[in-house]
């Protein structure tokens, strides 16, 4: 006589064995299939770095004589006070467009011309020498060839920059510069001491000279 | 220790964010900028009456008062001082007085009045005009800093009675010290 509960576990038993089949034969496949799958891989690379490092900006403002480390004092209309400075490109980049703006503080009437052209305030002109400029004598040593990079211009139209070099600076190029600051003739006449209204007379401003220039031109090499 | 290493790798997250915005340019190569100041300063020039003593009368006319007795008049001395920062070549000197004697003015150059009497001058005498003449240019130089002695005299006519005579002085540009170029 048959046993119920033993068949009914005999059933359970036997109800799961396909699934465990299925599952054995698929891992068989799936391995035998890989086998079959695989493929070969080669690589190569460069036994020692290559080594990429990036360039170097830099302008450096040094003073030939006196430059901008000594103040201009007590002028008269008509006087030109010509100061002399080195601007050095040391980086390890060629650079462009060099150029120059002042920042000017203090008298208005140093700064601002309001005529055209300018009669009245402080200018600024820029030459270039060269070899390098003599600052004592002003003069641009072994015959070099001078150069106006900037003709005479007011302390305001020059608060925004303006180009003295277009062009091309070679690295460790130095650009021998002469700054030429003059207070255009004019007359007043003080009377009984006391200058007039609107004068030139015992006036100030504080010139900040700054210098600009960007890197070379990028450049595509095949090499 | 978990915490720790959060912590270190966030102060050198923002160390590094501040750096890049404190400073964008170091990012790059682009452009480079180098800077140098300097103060210019403009002089003066001018002159002004002053007493022998005193300081000058700034923006207002040099005044001298005069009493004519029967006895006359004595001179009176003042002095002209530069009161720019130009040495000065000549000034231009405008005498007026309403009414009384002529008022005569002699500079004494290279030395001051003696007072005494009509006065004596060991230097050297220019006239700077006088009170019926209008304008007068005189070429007395006055270094900055420096003054020339004056003698202010009343000639002609002595009619009694008080006076008062002023003495303007004006310096043009081109009466100071010339432009130069200076280079150095």
């Amino acid at each position: 006589m048959a046993n119920p509960a033993r068949h009914a576990g005999a059933t359970r038993r036997t109800a799961w064995r396909p699934l465990a089949v299925a599952v054995t034969g698929g891992a068989l496949l799936m391995t035998a299939g890989f086998g079959v799958w695989a493929s070969l891989n080669a690589t190569a690379f460069n036994a020692s770095p290559q080594s990429v490092s990036s360039g170097t900006l830099s302008l450096t403002l040094a003073d030939n004589g006196a430059g901008f480390s000594s103040n201009i004092t007590n002028m008269a209309p008509g006087d030109v006070v010509d100061r002399y400075v080195n601007l050095t490109n040391g980086g390890t980049l060629a650079a462009k467009a060099l150029t120059m703006s002042i920042a000017a503080t203090g008298s208005s009437a140093l700064i601002t011309d309001g005529t055209s052209p300018a009669t009245k305030a402080l200018t600024v002109a820029v030459n270039s020498c060269s070899t390098s400029w003599t600052a004592a004598t002003g003069v641009c040593a072994s015959s070099g060839t001078v150069t106006s990079l900037l003709s005479a211009t007011t302390l305001s139209g020059l608060s925004s920059a303006q180009s003295l070099i277009a062009g091309s600076i070679a690295v460790n190029e130095v650009e021998h510069l002469q700054i030429v600051v003059t207070l255009p003739d004019q007359t007043e006449t003080t009377t009984n001491g006391s200058a007039p209204g609107t004068t030139i007379q015992g006036q100030s401003a504080d010139l900040t000279y700054t210098f600009n220039e960007s890197q070379r031109n990028a450049t595509t090499t095949d090499s | 220790m978990t915490r720790v290493r959060m912590g270190t790798s966030a102060i050198v997250t923002i160390a590094t964010l501040v750096l890049l915005v404190a400073s964008p340019a170091w990012g790059n190569a682009k452009g480079k900028a180098t800077s140098g100041s300097e103060s210019v300063g403009s002089g003066s020039w001018g002159a002004a009456g002053s007493t022998t003593g005193g300081s000058p009368t700034i923006g207002t006319p040099f005044t001298l008062s005069w009493t004519v007795t029967i006895l006359g008049v004595n001179p009176q001395y003042f002095k002209v001082v530069n009161t720019g920062t130009f040495n000065l070549s000549a000034e231009t000197y405008t005498t007026t007085i309403s009414g009384g004697p002529k008022i005569v003015l002699t500079a004494c150059v290279g030395a001051d009045w003696t007072q005494v009497l009509s006065g004596t001058c060991s230097g050297t005498q220019v006239s700077l005009g006088d009170s019926s003449s209008g304008a007068t240019t005189a070429s007395v130089s006055i270094p900055s800093g420096s003054y020339v002695s004056v003698r202010a005299n009343a000639t002609g006519v002595l009619s009694i009675g008080s006076y008062t005579t002023q003495v303007s002085v004006a310096v043009v540009r081109n009466q100071a010290r010339a432009a130069h170029t200076t280079t150095s």
